[in-house]
């Protein structure tokens, strides 16, 4: 079932528990439109609620339940990259990486270069062997958030492993330990890196 | 009014049957009158006796005098009372005379005797049928009926002189009477004599009586009633010596030429009229004196002078302003009657009509001119000088063209040559006739047609005989040679009349006429033309309706004989004119019996022309007004109402005409099954344009009721399958199938059973009758020719059975495929592939293995079918075929007896290395992939259970020390191997080749050397918030505090 489809199913769930919201006089279902700072935009206490719910069943690894849920989220609050990329996570750990893709595509559409939902995305792509897809979205990301540290070290996995672009790798692995220079796994695959290419 | 020549003939007629019987009766009379009148002109003599009118009797008067002689003394007064008595004896002598014949008359009327004034009455009852007009029937002209004059009863010249030409005197007239009572002439001689005796006593007593002139005159009468005629002559002789001024010398000198010329004494007898002729106009006399010259030069053969005379009477009577048309005066009439016959005697002997054309020249023109010449035509047609006859009356016209009575002479001519039995004279005198008085003539600027009647009768009795001739002539076969000829005269005469009389009665059968001719001249235009005319521009008439018939035949006859092989552009115009003159015929006359027959022509033509909306409109309207017409002509016109509207795409209004034309039609009719066949399409029609709306449902129901309403209609499998494809529109998959399944019941051999199949199957399909969607692909399969066809239908089938979960007859289906069609190989692959999938989840291991090993060994011998798909199926086939050699390795434990087991497991290990190896030839990343990361799990999994091996129990300490040192150096190798080949699989990373098999390598190296490929991505962490987090306010606290704090 692709991302509307399940959309659809949840309408009816959604109507039950708009009642409610109604009755609380919380906010009625926003757009899905940019707002120039997502970070001011106020949610609504049911919405939050059914958001720290799904995170709950997500740790349970109850997918289903937590993919029903942020449905019923993103149905109502259409502003916020967050459901999105947990709703991506989730489909993807229950082996559906289409909706996964949707899913991320729809945070993106929210915050382009959002940190997390590009290195989700770009993980995703390299799980599918789109790595030239997957290294212009880590490229692109890290010009916007160049401390965000899944994405450097991502990016020189991506490098490393598959693109087999040693420079590349080696580049970010430095970066790594240079924003986190206690590390000891990445500090070990420089060493392999480093001896590899007889720097 | 009668005709010129009816009131002529009567004229003349009548002039010589009373001058036959009854002229001296009347002669009598005159001379009674002229008498009387001398004789009473003695009342008005200034005499002292005056003429008394005594009552009572003549006998009173006489007894009167008697008794004056006897009683008065002789005086002056006694001679004039001796010539009373004696006047009065002669006056009683002729009352008892006419006594005798008033009797006489009054007896005949009842015995029978014939009389001839009764005679003379009784004639106009034969005179008025005695002229012919020229009416002749259409077809042919009638000899005219024979003329009275013809009857024998004519007078002859011999006798007409000799009565014409008689003395006035009484002694001709001796008719023996009977009187009863007495004898009267023995009285009349009686009472003369005694007058005789008084009127000589009176000359010899009295000589010089004045009045001895008249006694003298009195005398020779009473001479001449005794019968003592030359007593009587030597009296007047004597008298018109003694007294030639006497009042009575006229009379005297008449009667003495009367009593030369009656004894042929014709030249005295003419000196005797002379002197009469002589005294003047003052005499009573002078005009019968100039007749009875006439008659005395004409005895003597003077034919000239004896005209001079009848002329110069003539002249007299109309000076006298007598007119020659009066009826009144009969007697006066027969004389003039009688003048012009002894006129036309004497032209006659002098030479014809041209002796009249001469004498007139000489002796001026006179305005009765005209009277002698057709006295003269008359005269020669009594002796049947019919030639003559007609010049006479020809030589008039031709000098006064343009004279009233010239177009009545004309028409004498015409009947003068007809008695005399003149065809060709009397045929040119018509045409001339015709041509001289035709209603645009010359002659009709003179005289005012409507004045002219009988003129105008008989120009159209002329005309029509004209007509009537030459179309009897264009008849006869033994004029054929004239043929054309003859037709051209007939059509102009006929024309001539209709253009003058086409008002009248006749002309419409006249016209009729003229369309026959022309007609059976084979003018089938012109016939048409005028049969319309004779039919519609006419009161309606007998002939109207079958004029109006004919039209439309001749038309047709006129298309069919002249225009039969025209272009279409050139018969429209007449087709349209056959139309009008049909549907006019039809709408004029619909009593006619062929109105329905004519009117259902015409609506075939207006079909023909493609003109629909009037085909509809007319036919519609033949079935309206002839609903009686025979059942072919309704069923004709229905047929027609029909096409036409299935031709404007009227198709309900088709149905509908086409079911009435069914209705009409009989069962084993050869046209029913076409019927049938156009009613079914105006159904259909229906139908397609519902679906062309979208309005399937429609569609459906009226292509389905064609099998109830147009049973056997050919196009029936057609608009039932339609009416299939429109239910599968409307996915009404019940009903469709039933439809379908119909179709292919009813309809086994159609052309479109094959389809029929698809649509079934595709109907099912849809309706979630997967098997029997199956079961239709199955059949597709069969009924196809086309390879490819049958590949997919038995694909599609295999699909549905698979999709029921009936595995069985999914693999039937497919075991079909891949006996029927081992090429192209790939396809044939693809199904031995689902084959294997089949056996596989069914749990038949040997069977699924054999089909794998059908397929490498399919695809081996592949050849140029060989690609990049067979490769991967067999490749994928092969790598499926390999594991169990990998199991079977990896299943050898290396226990007791050591060397035994590692035995079967270096052999096992050589066959899956085989086995693994060769997959690599395939060339598919994927089975390549998989092949290598197999061959490293075998070095990895040697290396391994070498390491788990079971360790000898009988070694010592060191020796097992020995034994794992030497037996590390064997693991290591294998070990190293197996990180290298995972790496060959690393390595088609850079070959842009990436898979499930290469990740799964690089995660067994990262096991194998985490420094190296020990790379975890960070990923899949979930957002904690649904809002980002707020900066970490602590560090900002922590800020502050280091700072101290602002301020």
């Amino acid at each position: 079932m692709n991302l509307m489809a399940m959309q659809k199913v949840m309408q009816r769930l959604v109507v039950l528990s708009l009642a409610l919201l109604l009755a609380s006089c919380a906010s009625t279902p926003t757009s899905g439109r940019r707002v120039s700072d997502y970070s001011s935009v106020r949610v609504s206490g049911s919405i939050n609620r059914d958001f720290e719910r799904s995170l709950e069943y997500l740790r349970d690894e109850n997918f289903p339940a937590a993919i029903e849920l942020l449905l019923a989220v993103v149905e109502r609050e259409k502003r916020l990259p967050a459901p999105y990329i947990n709703l991506g996570i989730a489909y993807y750990k229950s082996g559906n990486e289409k909706n996964a893709e949707e899913a991320f595509l729809h945070a993106l559409q929210l915050d382009p270069q959002h940190p997390a939902a590009t290195n989700e995305l770009a993980v995703l792509y390299r799980k599918q062997g789109r790595f030239a897809e997957a290294r212009k979205i880590y490229v692109n990301s890290l010009a916007k958030n160049p401390d965000y540290l899944p994405l450097v070290k991502n990016l020189g996995i991506l490098c490393d492993l598959y693109l087999q672009d040693l420079q590349c790798a080696l580049a970010q692995f430095n970066q790594y330990l240079s924003l986190e220079p206690g590390d000891k796994e990445v500090s070990i695959w420089l060493a392999d890196l480093q001896r590899r290419t007889g720097k | 009014m009668k005709p010129f020549a009816e009131r002529t003939l009567v004229s003349a007629i009548v002039m010589r049957r009373c001058a036959t019987a009854a002229s001296m009766a009347l002669l009598l009379n005159a001379c009674a009158v002229n008498g009387g009148k001398t004789i009473g002109s003695l009342q008005s003599v200034d005499i002292e006796i005056k003429e008394e009118h005594i009552d009572g009797s003549l006998e009173k008067a006489l007894a009167s005098y008697q008794k004056y002689l006897q009683e008065t003394p002789e005086s002056s007064l006694t001679p004039e009372a001796m010539r009373r008595i004696a006047d009065l004896k002669i006056k009683q002598a002729h009352r008892a005379e006419d006594a005798a014949i008033d009797s006489a008359v009054g007896a005949a009327a009842t015995s029978g005797a014939v009389v001839a004034i009764d005679a003379d009455a009784a004639a106009p009852s034969t005179r008025l049928d005695a002229p012919t007009r020229a009416s002749a029937p259409i077809a042919a002209s009638q000899p005219s009926a024979a003329d009275p004059g013809d009857n024998g009863a004519q007078e002859s010249d011999r006798d007409f002189e000799a009565r014409a030409s008689a003395s006035i005197a009484i002694e001709t007239d001796n008719t023996p009477l009977q009187v009863p009572g007495g004898d009267p002439d023995a009285m009349l001689s009686a009472n003369a004599r005694e007058a005789i005796k008084l009127y000589r006593d009176l000359l010899a007593k009295y000589p010089l009586y004045d009045r001895n002139d008249q006694v003298m005159y009195q005398l020779s009468r009473a001479y001449e009633e005794t019968g003592q005629i030359e007593a009587a002559v030597d009296v007047l002789r004597d008298m018109v010596a003694k007294f030639p001024n006497s009042r009575h010398i006229d009379e005297s000198w008449f009667r003495l030429g009367e009593y030369y010329f009656t004894r042929k004494k014709y030249l005295d007898a003419e000196e005797a009229y002379g002197r009469v002729i002589g005294i003047g106009v003052a005499s009573s006399f002078y005009e019968l004196a100039l007749y009875k010259r006439g008659w005395s030069l004409f005895k003597q053969d003077m034919y000239e002078m004896a005209l001079d005379d009848y002329i110069a009477m003539l002249d007299y009577k109309v000076s006298r302003g007598y007119d020659f048309e009066q009826q009144s005066n009969e007697v006066e009439r027969k004389h003039v009657e009688d003048t012009f016959r002894v006129i036309s005697l004497s032209f006659s002997y002098l030479g014809g009509a041209e002796s009249i054309v001469d004498y007139f020249s000489r002796k001026g023109e006179r305005q009765y001119e005209s009277l002698v010449y057709s006295h003269l035509g008359e005269y020669y047609l009594d002796k049947r000088r019919y030639q003559d006859a007609a010049k006479s009356y020809n030589a008039f016209v031709e000098r006064n063209p343009l004279h009233k009575v010239s177009a009545d002479f004309s028409i004498r001519v015409i009947e003068i040559y007809k008695k005399g039995g003149f065809p060709k004279l009397v045929l040119d005198a018509k045409k001339e006739f015709a041509t001289t008085y035709a209603l645009n003539a010359q002659y009709w600027t003179v005289f005012e047609i409507n004045e002219y009647g009988e003129v105008v009768e008989f120009l159209q009795s002329n005309l029509i005989d004209l007509a009537s001739h030459y179309h009897a002539a264009y008849q006869n076969k033994k004029l054929k040679d004239n043929k054309a000829e003859h037709y051209r005269e007939a059509i102009h005469w006929y024309r001539s009349y209709l253009q003058s009389f086409s008002d009248k009665p006749r002309a419409p059968e006249i016209n009729y006429q003229l369309a026959g001719l022309m007609l059976e001249n084979r003018d089938y235009h012109g016939a048409a033309l005028e049969y319309e005319r004779t039919a519609y521009q006419y009161p309606v008439h007998k002939d109207s309706s079958e004029a109006g018939y004919a039209a439309v035949y001749a038309y047709r006859e006129h298309l069919d004989n002249n225009l039969k092989n025209a272009a279409a552009s050139q018969r429209a115009p007449l087709l349209r004119e056959i139309i009008r003159s049909s549907l006019k015929f039809a709408d004029s006359f619909p009593q006619h019996a062929k109105a329905p027959q004519v009117m259902v022509g015409a609506v075939e033509e207006l079909y023909g022309l493609k003109d629909y909306p009037q085909t509809v409109h007319n036919g519609r309207l033949l079935l309206e007004k002839f609903p009686a017409a025979e059942q072919e002509i309704r069923r004709s016109a229905w047929i027609l109402v029909a096409h036409a509207s299935f031709d404007t795409e009227a198709f309900v209004d088709a149905e509908a005409a086409y079911g009435q034309a069914l209705s009409l039609t009989a069962a084993d009719a050869k046209d029913r099954a076409g019927l049938v066949d156009n009613l079914a399409a105006s159904i259909y029609q229906q139908g397609d344009l519902a679906r062309k709306q979208e309005d399937h449902a429609t569609a459906a129901s009226h292509f389905l009721r064609i099998r109830n309403v147009a049973p056997g209609a050919t196009l029936l499998a057609t608009a039932e399958y339609d009416a299939a494809a429109s239910l599968i529109v409307l996915q009404d998959w019940t009903q469709a199938a039933t439809v379908l399944n119909g179709f292919r019941r009813n309809f086994p051999q159609h052309k479109l059973a094959k389809d029929v199949t698809k649509k079934l199957a595709v109907v099912y399909q849809e309706s979630g009758e997967l098997l029997l969607a199956a079961a239709e692909f199955e059949r597709i399969e069969r009924e196809s020719e086309d390879d490819d066809v049958r590949r997919e239908a038995l694909t599609q089938a295999a699909d549905l059975y698979s999709a029921a979960k009936d595995s069985e007859k999914a693999l039937t289906v497919l075991r079909r495929y891949v006996k029927l069609f081992p090429s192209p190989m790939e396809p044939a692959l693809e199904t031995r592939q689902k084959i294997a999938d089949l056996y596989r989840a069914a749990g038949e291991q040997q069977r699924y293995l054999d089909e794998l090993r059908e397929m490498v060994r399919i695809e081996l011998r592949g050849g140029q079918q060989r690609n990049d798909r067979t490769r991967y199926l067999a490749g994928n086939a092969a790598l499926l075929l390999a594991e169990p050699s990998f199991d079977a390795f990896a299943e050898v434990q290396l226990v007791e007896p050591i060397k035994r087991n590692l035995d079967k497991k270096r052999l096992r290990m050589k066959a899956a290395i085989s086995a693994y190896s060769d997959l690599i030839d395939y060339q598919v990343a994927d089975v390549t992939a998989a092949a290598t990361y197999y061959l490293a799990e075998i070095y990895l999994h040697f290396s391994r259970a070498l390491k788990d091996s079971e360790r000898p129990s009988n070694l010592s300490a060191l020796e097992l020390e020995e034994y794992e040192l030497a037996l590390e150096e064997q693991i290591y190798p294998f070990e190293e191997r197996s990180i290298s080949v995972h790496e060959k699989n690393v390595e088609l990373l850079g070959m842009g080749i990436y898979n499930a098999w290469i990740e799964k390598s690089i995660g067994k190296l990262a096991s194998l050397v985490p420094a190296r490929y020990a790379r975890a991505e960070d990923a899949g962490e979930y957002l904690p918030s649904i809002v980002p987090m707020a900066p970490v306010p602590e560090q900002a606290s922590a800020d502050d505090a280091l700072s101290g704090g602002e301020g």
